[in-house]
């Protein structure tokens, strides 16, 4: 699961959680590398924000512990000071001051100078698109400018490891690519770790995944791993001329290593590794029942089926 | 840097940032300003710019049916007339005229400012003046008045009083100054009006209204889920307290000094210095900084605050006698200061030393004890309100 000592940033040990009955993290551990993108996934109410919290120290543990580069996380005021910058998954900001303001006012409480504050404010600006905002009352900004200064916030202080809640909620497809490509550029530099139910952006942004549900760890593993690990394979949707897609069921029942196979009406939906040849026969099949295709889909497995696999369809909260 | 230089920093980083959140929260900001000078024109409005009827007791001696002889005038009664038919420029009758028996009763109810003024018309104020109108004699009728020297409306009832007597008696007599009036006085000699034996206790009132600008600044805070990000930040909540607390303290030195220059602007002149008035005003502003701490730990929203949070609004506003006056408890004497029970509220020192230092002239000296007891209780009431805003607020 994890590599040596020295390069893990930040290691989770049997975190545990309760809320009364409710088990919001189960004996969770998990280690994220130094300078990684770890994708932290689950669906809601998982408890992806109470481990969050944990991770930083704003929430005590029933059980388990928090490294942060091999020193022990006590849970408490400050405790993640230097270490540790975090962008709720709500943006918190300061509504009556400025985001300069706000920035070099929380620069300067985590102990920059002042010098130092405003060149890293001035930077974080500028990479999050805020320059022409600078002024600007924080009340005054839209949505998806909150959320920017939201993550600004986490990050003035230069932090060891960013913990990014759901940082892509709420933004517009741009600003969705400049956060994407700002939290991309700060790999190597800083560990960065993002709770999401965003598959896709998962997949596009994070070196390594864990998926957890009601508390507990699930999977963990390279995206492509995790895939493997699922044992899953490329789709296909088949559209048929005819109302009953069974007729070709037997047939499907005849090929080697046959997948489970769906019915919905005139389509046939199933999941195989090796798609390309298998997708062959069915066509052959298809032609000599003198069945007519009417439309043909096939992709790639997702992050997203694997996720739907192991934490099923039920609604959460 | 050093360890209390990078303290020092901090504090005064977040000095600079609630600052200027207390700036721009301009409602609650102004809210806070101009209480004080609000109730200052509205006491003023009620004490001394309305137009009211001064009840006036009148013991009537005069016996003029013993006087006999048709030439002398029933000169009470008809004085008893014109006071009840004297009004204001709107009509509204400027006396309640009571007749009384007791004397005594009638004083009772002077001290207690159930009635403005006692007028004993003497025996024989008929056949005097019927003597000064006939040239019989040059000694004028005799009036006595009784009031009380600290009531505004007693001096107010005893110029109209004697305007409206002199008047009657002018006209009964032909002749000038028919009349001669004596006041006694009950009560401390000190002349003062109804408003200034108010302003002290509205001086406290603005400093009260701290308790939500320092609440708010603290409970803003948890509100907005910034608490979060300042938990993480190496600011300590030492640190951030100081912040809080010296620009509120700010705030409650101007809204002072805004408060006693209304009061000036309607006439108050305070005996004591403004140095000193301030002097206790920031201490005073720094207990009700540390009740705000107290009740910030209770709360933890915005809308809490403006519902829960006037409680001890209301506490200190009653409590404090900024509003009446309250019985005395006595609980202890310390160094020959007697201490009551609504002592245990730094505000009811305040009006204390506010009046001692406005209508008595007190300097520092004098208000040396208020001062100390002040300071004890604003550190009591800190450590008790730190321990708890950490508590609720502050662990994980």
């Amino acid at each position: 699961m994890t590599t040596s000592g020295e390069c893990i940033a930040l290691r989770a040990d049997g975190l545990t959680k309760r809320y009364g009955d409710l088990v919001a993290v189960d004996d969770l551990s998990f280690a994220v590398r130094r300078g990684e993108i770890f994708g932290f996934l689950g669906p809601n109410g998982a408890g992806k924000t109470t481990a969050l919290k944990m991770m930083c120290g704003l929430l005590r543990p029933d059980a388990g512990s928090v490294e942060i580069a091999g020193r022990p996380l006590v849970a408490g005021r400050g405790a993640g000071a230097s270490a540790i910058g975090v962008a709720p998954q709500n943006a918190v900001f300061w509504p009556l001051l400025t985001c300069r303001e706000q920035l070099e006012f929380v620069g300067r409480s985590h102990g920059l100078t002042a010098a130092l504050a405003r060149e890293r404010v001035a930077e974080l600006l500028a990479a999050l698109g805020l320059q022409e905002k600078a002024d600007q009352l924080g009340r005054t900004l839209s949505g998806g400018m909150q959320r920017r200064l939201n993550i600004a916030l986490g990050l003035v202080h230069r932090p060891e490891i960013l913990l990014l809640d759901e940082p892509q909620a709420g933004l517009d497809p741009q600003s969705r690519v400049l956060v994407r490509d700002y939290v991309r550029a700060l790999a190597g530099a800083m560990t960065v770790v993002i709770t999401t139910h965003d598959m896709e952006e998962a997949e596009k942004l994070c070196q390594r995944v864990c998926i957890v549900d009601r508390g507990r760890l699930l999977a963990l593993d390279t995206v492509a791993g995790i895939k493997r690990q699922a044992g899953e394979g490329d789709r296909f949707e088949l559209e048929l001329n005819v109302d009953l897609a069974a007729a070709l069921l037997p047939a499907l029942g005849e090929l080697p290593a046959a997948p489970a196979v769906v019915v919905k009406g005139a389509t046939l939906c199933f999941a195989a590794a090796g798609g390309n040849e298998l997708l062959a026969r069915v066509l052959r099949v298809v032609a000599e029942r003198g069945l007519g295709l009417v439309q043909l889909r096939m992709r790639r497995a997702t992050l997203e089926d694997v996720f739907i696999r192991l934490t099923g369809r039920g609604l959460r909260e | 840097m050093s360890g209390a230089r990078a303290s020092l920093e901090r504090t005064l980083a977040y000095l600079k940032k609630t600052f200027w959140e207390n700036l721009r929260d301009w409602k609650v900001l102004i809210l806070a300003l101009v209480f004080g000078p609000f109730f200052v024109f509205m006491m003023y409005g009620y004490f001394v710019a309305a137009a009211p009827a001064y009840t006036l007791l009148v013991a009537n001696e005069d016996a003029v049916a013993a006087a006999g002889g048709s030439r002398v005038p029933a000169a009470a009664a008809g004085l008893l007339a014109s006071w009840r038919s004297a009004q204001h420029p709107d009509g509204k009758p400027i006396f309640n005229v009571v007749p009384v028996d007791d004397a005594e009763a009638a004083r009772a109810k002077i001290e207690s400012r159930d009635a403005d003024l006692l007028v004993r018309i003497p025996e024989g104020f008929s056949q005097r003046l019927a003597a000064f109108r006939d040239r019989r004699s040059g000694e004028p009728a005799q009036l006595t008045y009784l009031a009380d020297g600290k009531n505004a409306r007693a001096a107010m009832a005893m110029a109209l009083s004697d305007y409206t007597a002199f008047a009657y008696a002018a006209n009964l007599t032909q002749a000038p100054l028919p009349l001669s009036v004596a006041v006694q006085s009950v009560g401390a000699a000190q002349p003062l009006d109804d408003f200034e034996i108010w302003v002290p206790a509205l001086l406290v009132l603005a400093l009260i209204m701290v308790l939500f600008t320092a609440a708010t600044a603290l409970v803003r805070e948890v509100d907005q889920g910034t608490m979060a990000r300042l938990m993480l930040s190496r600011l300590r909540t030492g640190e951030l307290l100081a912040a809080v607390s010296v620009n509120q303290v700010l705030v409650g030195v101007v809204a002072l000094a805004l408060t006693y220059l209304s009061a000036r602007a309607c006439g108050f002149h305070g005996a004591g210095s403004l140095a000193v008035l301030l002097v206790v005003g920031a201490v005073t502003t720094l207990s009700v900084v540390a009740l705000s701490v107290l009740t910030a730990a209770f709360l933890k929203s915005m809308f809490e605050l403006l519902t829960v949070g006037v409680f001890p609004f209301f506490i200190l506003m009653f409590f404090s006698e900024c509003m009446f006056p309250l019985p005395k408890i006595e609980v202890a004497a310390i160094a020959g200061h007697q201490l009551y029970a609504n002592d245990v509220l730094p505000t009811s020192l305040c009006v204390r030393a506010f009046n001692k230092i406005l209508n008595c002239g007190g300097g520092l000296a004098d208000v040396g004890f208020e001062i100390v007891a002040i300071a004890a209780l604003t550190a009591v009431y800190f450590a008790l309100g730190t321990w708890l805003f950490r508590r609720r607020h502050l662990r994980v």
